[in-house]
């Protein structure tokens, strides 16, 4: 029997620095329905627990500026990139700013989930992100996925990829 | 190639590629049947800039669908995905 083999490339290197790749500047959503996960469209439904068994409803995160932070342990940008969220959280959470991670657990994860966040300081609230919820927010095909929503629950702006910290801040201080 | 880690416990391959290079994910995966694997899934860390849905490695003649729509690339992004 052919045993099976699990790849990961890391292809990172060839290009100094990173810049924004689907950010947009925040826009007041127009009237027409948007499809899950595009910019205007509202934020899904969802009750689901932490990784510390504390409920997390999107009820409860409509009144905030909330990024919703798809990621997982093997994702290196995603590494590099929660602890800037973690900062603005800090920075920005008694205004109403809140960063939910939801873990792709599509594979084995290479560490304890927990532990990693502990590792690279995150504190801000951590889930699993199942097939449905994932399909709620439109799919996610690439790590990190951030999307931003303001305060009536739109989705304002979109990032596929690594993104700096200061470019998410842009584009959260004018909802808060 | 920069470095290459592999586990036979885990069943995990972990590459990293120097800048530059001239990867391609169809001859490791034709590697790793020659050598008696079956190649699973790969998740490919890498620079490159969208062009609607498809990311092209920078560097490399590489470029995947990763995205459903991406309409507004701004430049290099650095992502995960998967690639099967």
């Amino acid at each position: 029997m052919r045993k099976h083999l699990l790849v990961v490339v890391l292809a990172v290197g060839a290009v100094a620095g990173c810049k924004r790749q689907q950010a947009t500047t925040p826009t007041p959503p127009d009237k027409t329905p948007a499809v899950a996960g595009e910019i205007g469209s509202r934020m899904p439904d969802f009750t689901l627990k932490d990784l510390d068994g504390h409920e997390i409803s999107s009820n409860n995160l409509r009144s905030s500026v909330v990024v919703i932070d798809f990621w997982a342990t093997w994702c290196k940008p995603c590494e590099k990139e929660m602890p800037g969220y973690q900062r603005l959280v800090d920075r920005y959470g008694s205004r109403g700013f809140n960063v939910i991670g939801l873990k792709l657990d599509t594979r084995k994860d290479l560490q304890d989930a927990r532990a990693f966040a502990t590792k690279i300081g995150v504190r801000y609230p951590l889930a699993i992100a199942t097939d449905d919820l994932k399909a709620k927010f439109g799919g996610i095909n690439a790590l990190p996925t951030a999307m931003i929503y303001d305060r009536l629950g739109f989705l304002r702006a979109k990032s596929m990829g690594f993104e700096r910290e200061e470019v998410i801040e842009r584009a959260i201080k004018p909802l808060l | 190639m920069k470095s290459v880690d592999i586990s036979l416990k885990t069943g995990l391959l972990e590459i990293v590629l120097a800048p530059g290079n001239n990867f391609k994910m169809s001859d490791l995966r034709k590697r790793i049947r020659e050598n008696g694997f079956r190649p699973m899934e790969a998740s490919v860390t890498a620079r490159g800039e969208f062009s609607g849905p498809r990311f092209q490695v920078s560097g490399t003649n590489e470029s995947y669908d990763v995205a459903k729509s991406h309409p507004k690339a701004e430049g290099p992004a650095e992502l995960t995905f998967d690639v099967r």
